[in-house]
Order: structure tokens, then sequence, then C-alpha cells
């Protein structure tokens, strides 16, 4: 009887204790989750007129607990404002504190704790944690490498690039997250990228064209216009959607070769960049594809003059070998 | 003791071990869980979703919703998916020969023309009868096509989508308005290595919706239906989140999945010859992907969350079960060379054989020697103290399981505010064990029955529709006011079962 007894009783331990800690973490979480919306609802007008007031306003005193939503909301506001409601949220996150706070979690044991002081550091926009933000590129943990990755691109941080790129190229942070944290740096970055763009790794080039074809001007499309004949199929894919969104008008003859690429992906990219350029001379390249029956570059040849010339994909829906594309095009123009 | 009395006595003890180990599986599955919710919770506050949000490096998501008579809830559900809080995102929804007025339906709310639409032949699948496009939401198209099934209904949406991702919605679902985003974000982050993620599916049942959005959670009134809320969180918050933590997600839910669209492609789409299409396609990607050596990953995140509308009568469900038991043995059977072929890795060494053991073949073990060990202790062949202990083990943990589930909805996710519905649902984990589990042993055992008769399809399914005040169903309300209420997802928007495994995660 006496394993029955032991198995018994320590289930009903087991399962009383549970049902305590969801009791009390229903009462508390709730009472926490309610107070918490509570003051957010009576903080936010405060934290926008300090922000975003004309004439800005003085932060309210504020209790501990208040203070903490208050800097959540100024933290959450940084993230769409630029500017002097920018600099009003650093100088208060400055004036309180808070930076000197983050910058000590940043050197936590516990890494949820950096990667948390890593990217509030960059919403409270501390142009002084640059350094230790990029020191935190090489953590050990990924998520802080991350978070302080995104950090710098939120600062705006141009002299971080290189070991961004070099976090990056080393695969110590998400392509995404590096790519995103350039763009943020801004039409500052084009300049570093381009030295890149003849980098060995493949996917280094890929990306610095990307990026470039993201930040640059018209003036940037030369420095990667080469880049339409890299033998790694994914640069060449990037070039020409960057010279798409440049609006390269000089590469369109380049781009029309393009649309005969052995790789699919090259002839799609192709296809949308030349819709954006427009044209005659890329119109009558792009119907003959719009017609064929390989999915991807058929159907963006299709788009593609229907954003050039959409009367012209309304007409050449008509014939009988238009294809399933240029009719769904020519639908789409006639929504 | 006669040889069928030791016989019984054996099996009796069989059962114990089964119980014994089912339970252990779980617990470590639970802990695993409780770790990675913890980490989640933490993970929130530096997720970076604004910036997925605003990145022109965000991909593009095709969001197939496949239809067979589901004009109840068709109009609120899209016009939900039609809302969601992403960049760039397309909704296709497939009527799979549907004979309700779901098309009607969607064309009188959406402003639907017919036109044409080009479609990859990649897939085979039923004739398409006509394609729609919609006036007010140019990512809106409306597939028409003869009756196929459900996995047929995909690959035909498959074949138009044209975005890298795609993400694959039961139609009487409801999306949380950011949970795109957050299903994806794992794989914005590692899109080299993610391949698949899948989400949480929830009960709507109860719930308050407006416009096409849960507005307000509630437990669902009908007792049925509040099990199976207490089901699925035990499948998907502990079950999955713990597979998912050892890289051995054995299924996606159908509900609620998002994949990389050119690998589904590769694979051949969904099967059509199952009923557990989902459990299937996620076999195959890591079949397909281990066999190759590539490195990969198929992720649970639970955040965010899909609302479904689940059964409340006794025949819906055990259709639904014994349905699930179906699909479990022919994904199962399909992809038998991954079971315990180390080769595959923990999904063969682990996942596979728990569903087989724990899963498929839980009426043999659990309910046979739960019978059994109740009947030689009432004929007094079994010690009191053997049968006492018995209970203890597969009732008491089962119970223990439920609550740590419910314990970390309450840290992680919170989604049921009110005390008295947390009290509700701690009283259903204690009850759930005396009868309910007994009796979904009994539907899967009849699933087996139907898998030897043969038995094909997915049998009627009823939908209630969701509870709202004013759902602008077609037809319910003056078109012009209806219209006058939406919400209006942006237009410009973009060019463009639950499988809770249930009583563990999976397979049916």
């Amino acid at each position: 009887m006496n394993w029955v007894v032991l198995v018994g009783a320590a289930l009903l331990v087991a399962n009383t204790a549970l049902v305590a800690v969801i009791a009390a973490q229903s009462w508390y979480g709730v009472r926490r989750l309610r107070g918490h919306d509570e003051l957010v609802a009576r903080l936010r007008r405060p934290a926008v007129e300090m922000v975003d007031g004309d004439p800005p306003a003085e932060p309210p005193p504020l209790a501990r607990n208040e203070a903490r939503v208050f800097a959540e909301l100024l933290a959450r506001y940084s993230r769409q404002v630029r500017g002097g409601p920018q600099e009003r949220i650093v100088a208060y996150c400055e004036a309180h504190g808070l930076v000197d706070q983050e910058l000590r979690r940043l050197e936590s044991r516990r890494a949820w704790r950096r990667a948390r002081a890593a990217f509030t550091l960059g919403d409270f926009g501390a142009r002084r944690a640059v350094p230790a933000l990029v020191r935190h590129l090489d953590d050990r943990s990924a998520e802080v490498r991350a978070a302080a990755c995104r950090s710098l691109g939120n600062l705006g941080a141009v002299d971080a690039v290189p070991a961004v790129i070099d976090a990056r190229v080393a695969a110590r942070v998400p392509g995404a997250v590096a790519k995103l944290a350039l763009l943020d740096i801004g039409p500052a970055a084009v300049a570093v990228l381009i030295t890149l763009a003849d980098d060995e790794e493949p996917l280094v080039r890929a990306a610095v064209v990307q990026l470039v074809g993201l930040l640059g001007g018209a003036a940037d499309a030369a420095a990667i216009q080469g880049r339409l004949s890299d033998p790694a199929a994914p640069v060449r894919v990037a070039t020409a959607t960057a010279l798409g969104r440049l609006g390269a008008r000089e590469a369109r003859d380049d781009l029309v070769t393009a649309l005969a690429d052995r790789v699919p992906g090259v002839r799609t990219a192709a296809a949308e960049a030349l819709g954006g350029i427009g044209g005659r001379q890329a119109v009558d390249a792009l119907l003959p594809l719009a017609r064929t029956d390989e999915f991807e570059p058929a159907r963006a040849a299709a788009e593609a003059v229907a954003r050039a010339d959409p009367a012209l994909v309304v007409r050449a829906a008509e014939a009988p070998d238009a294809g399933p594309h240029l009719r769904e095009a020519a639908g789409r123009v006639a929504l | 003791m006669s040889t069928l009395e030791s016989a019984l006595v054996f099996y009796s003890h069989a059962a114990f071990v089964y119980y014994v180990a089912f339970n252990a599986i779980y617990l470590v599955l639970m802990v695993l869980a409780s770790l990675e919710t913890g980490e989640e919770v933490h993970r929130r506050t530096y997720l970076g979703l604004d910036e997925a949000f605003r990145s022109p490096l965000t991909p593009g998501i095709s969001v197939l919703v496949p239809a067979f008579n589901e004009a109840a809830v068709i109009v609120p559900s899209v016009r939900s998916l039609l809302s969601l809080h992403y960049p760039r995102h397309e909704v296709i929804v497939v009527s799979d020969g549907s004979t309700d007025g779901t098309v009607a339906a969607l064309a009188q709310a959406f402003d639907l023309v017919a036109t044409p639409v080009a479609a990859r032949d990649t897939l085979a699948t039923a004739a398409v009868r006509a394609t729609y496009l919609s006036r007010r939401y140019h990512n809106l198209v409306v597939v028409d096509k003869d009756n196929g099934g459900r996995s047929d209904a995909l690959n035909a949406a498959l074949c138009i989508a044209r975005h890298p991702y795609v993400c694959v919605i039961d139609a009487d679902s409801l999306l949380e308005e950011d949970s795109l985003l957050k299903v994806a974000k794992p794989v914005l982050d590692a899109p080299d290595l993610l391949v698949a993620t899948g989400g949480t599916i929830r009960v709507a049942n109860g719930c308050r919706v407006d416009h096409g959005r849960v507005v307000e959670v509630r437990l669902p009134t009908n007792r049925l239906a509040k099990m199976q809320v207490l089901e699925y969180l035990r499948a998907f918050l502990d079950s999955r989140t713990g597979w998912s933590r050892l890289n051995a997600l054995g299924i996606i839910s159908g509900a609620f999945g998002l994949f990389h669209r050119p690998l589904v492609e590769l694979v051949g789409g969904y099967w059509t010859e199952t009923v557990g299409e989902d459990f299937e396609l996620t076999l195959r990607l890591h079949r397909h992907l281990r066999e190759r050596d590539e490195p990969y990953r198929i992720a649970f995140v639970a955040d965010p969350a899909c609302w479904t509308e689940v059964p409340e009568s006794f025949g819906a469900l055990a259709r639904q079960r014994r349905r699930w038991q179906r699909g479990a043995w022919e994904g199962m059977w399909r992809h038998r060379r991954m079971m315990f072929n180390p080769r595959f890795g923990a999904v063969g060494l682990l996942a596979m054989p728990y569903f087989l053991v724990f899963e498929f073949l839980s009426p043999v073990f659990a309910l046979g020697g739960l019978i059994v060990t109740a009947l030689l202790f009432a004929l007094g062949v079994l010690t009191a103290t053997y049968f006492i202990g018995f209970i203890a083990v597969s009732i008491g943990l089962g119970i223990l399981l439920s609550l740590a589930a419910v314990t970390i909805e309450e840290f992680g996710y919170q989604r049921y505010r009110r005390r008295g519905e947390v009290a509700q649902l701690v009283g259903y984990a204690i009850v759930e064990g005396f009868g309910f589990h007994q009796l979904h042993n009994v539907w899967r055992l009849m699933g087996c029955v139907d898998l030897l008769r043969g038995t094909t399809g997915w049998g009627a399914q009823q939908r209630r529709g969701f509870e709202t005040e004013a759902e602008p169903v077609p037809g319910a309300l003056d078109p012009a006011l209806t219209r006058s209420r939406d919400p209006e997802p942006a237009p410009d928007a973009g060019p463009g079962g639950p499988r809770p495994a249930p009583r563990a995660g999976g397979g049916g």
C-alpha cells in the first residue's frame, strides 16, 4: 500500500500546488495587466505632449511604476518619430538616468536582460551607447547580437557600418536584421557598401547590391550595373531589382539582355525592373516573355507591361496567343 | 489463475507501464514547454515586430483558405484575413465545389469580378470553374473549382500563389491581427533555416467576434467545447512547444501553418489521398530535407493565435476525431520508413514512435487497459492497492498535465482574463479525466475500425458561425449598411483541425 499512498500523496500535493499557482497568477497577473493598461491610458497623453506637443510639455512627476510605463511609452514612440521629438525622448532618458540603467543591464549575466537592454538603448536613441552596442555584436547570445545590431540601425550609427557588415559576413547576426539596420542607418551607409560590391562572397555582393538599390540614388546605379553579369545568380537577381528601384534608364539595354538569362529568377527580376523603367524598347522585349509559359518570368513580364503601358496590355490580351499572364494582367487593369 | 487471467493481468501491467511512460514523456515535454514559454515572454520585449512590419525586405505571404460549404463563416473570416497586420499579403480563397452559396456570399461581400488568373502547372488539381478578383481589395483572389477535397483545394491555391511563403488557414478560423507577423517572424530572422512554422489554435466558440475579429475572449458555454479549450491548450502549449524545442515537431496544424511555397511545390504539394494532409505534409518535409542532409527547422510559435470553431455535439466531435485517427495512420504508413530510423533524427526516433504508440495505439493500451484492470479488480483478481495505483497514474497524472497547461497559459499568454473562467478551466482539468479521455479513446478506436473498413472522406461538417452582435453576413443585412460598417482593410495592402493531438499532440 505504501507506494500507492506515496504516489497518490505526491499527485495530490502537485495538483494542489498547481491550482494554487494558477489562482495566484490569475489574481496577480490580471491585476497587473489591468494596472498596466490603466497606466498606459493615463500616461499616453502626457507622453505625447512631452514628445510632440506644441510647445512640448514638461514631463509630469511620476511614481516609480509610472516612470517605468512612461519610459515604455517613450521607447515605443521613439520608433515612430525623428528630429526634435526624438531628441526630447533622448534628453528625458538621459536626464532620468534611464540610459545609464540600460547600459548597466547590457552587462548583465542573463542573456534576455542584455538583449532587452540592447533593444531599449536603440529605442531611447542613446548615441553614446554605440560603442557598447558594437561590442555586443560579438555577444555570446544570438539574441543580444541581433538586438544590438537592430539598435545600431535605429541610432543611425554610420561608424558602425563596417562592424555590422562584419557581423553579417561572419553569420553572427541574421541577414534580415543586418540589412534592416543598414537600411535604417540610411544613405550614409551607401559609400561603405559600394566598396564591398566586389567582395569574393556572392551572398555579400548580393546583399550589398540589394541595399544600394534600397538606399542609393540614381547616381549609384553605375556602381552596381556591372553586377548584372556577375557569375552568381543571386547577385544578378539583386542587381536587376536594385536597378529597377533606382530607375536606372541607362541600364535598360542590359536589363533587356537579362530577360534572356538562363536563370528564371534573373529574368523575373529584370522584367520587374523594366516595368518600372518603362520605354518602348522595354515593352517590346517584355511582350514575348509575357506570352511564354514559364510562370514567374511570364507573370512578371505581363505585370511589367501593364505598369508601363496599361492600354497595350489590354490590347495584347485579346490576341489568341496572349497566354494566361497577359489575360490576367489585362483583367487586373480592367478592375 | 487461469491462462486467460494471467494474460489479462499481464495486459493490465503493460497498460500501467504505458501510462507511466506516456505521462513521463508528457512531463518532459511540459518542462521543455515551460522553459520555452519563459524565454518567449522575455523575448516579446525585443522581438522587433515593428521593424519587421516596416522592412521592405519582409517577404510576401499568400494566405490560402480552402472552403467547402462555409457560407456561414467565410465572410468574417476573409475580412479578418484581409485586415491582418502584415506588409505584403494576399488572400486566396478556394471554394472546393461548395453548394451552399459560399462563392455568392464572397462575391456580394467583396465585390468580386470573374477574371482569369494564371496558374502554375506544377500540381494537378480538379477543374477550376472560375477565378475572381475583388474590385475593392486587390489582394483577394477567389477560386471556384470542382470538389476534390481539402488537399486538392490547397494545391489549387498553391498554383496561383504569388508570394514565396504560404500561410494555410481554415475557413472557419480567425487570426489575431498580428498573428501572421508573429508566426512569420522566425522565418524572417532565419530564412535559410526555417521552412515552416505553426501557431496555436484556440477555441472561438463563446468568444465575441466583431467584423471578423475576436474582440472578447470568453469560454464557450457548451461543456464539450470547454473540454476542447483545455485539450487545445495542452496539445499546443505543452506538446507542440516541447516537440518544437526538440526540433522534432511532427505536425503543423492545417488550421494555421506557414510554409516555404517552393519547397512545398518541390515535394509535390498536399497529398490528396489522406484526411490528415497537414500531418503528412509535415512528415514529408522532414523526410525530404533529412534525406538530403539539408539543415532546416520546422518550428512551433505559441504566441500567435488562430481562433477556430470546434464541434459542440458528440456526433460532430466523434466524426472529427475518427477522421484524425485515420489521418494519423495514413501519414505514418506512408512514411513508415522514417519510424525508428536514426537517419531521420529526433523525428524518426522520438516523434513518430510517440505518435504510433501514444497517439494511434492509445485505445489499445489506455482504454483497453483501464477496462481490463477495472474488470479484474471487480472479479477480485487484482488488489485494491494496484487498482488505486492504476487510477492514480492514469487519471491523476493526466490532471497534473492539464493543470500544467493552464499554468503555462496563465503565465505566458493569459487570454482568459476572468477569474471565473480560469476557475472553470481548472475544474474541467480535473473532471475531463473521468470520462472524456476515455470517450476520446473510444472515438479513436472507431477511427481504427473505419480504417479497417476502408472508410475515406471527411464526412459531413456543420458550421454554426461566429457569435457576434451584428455579423455582416450577406443577405442578413442591407449590403450598403454592411459596407459602411466594414473596417476597410487597406485596398492597397499588397500586390497581390487544429490537430490538437487529442490528449497529446498529434497526428490526428
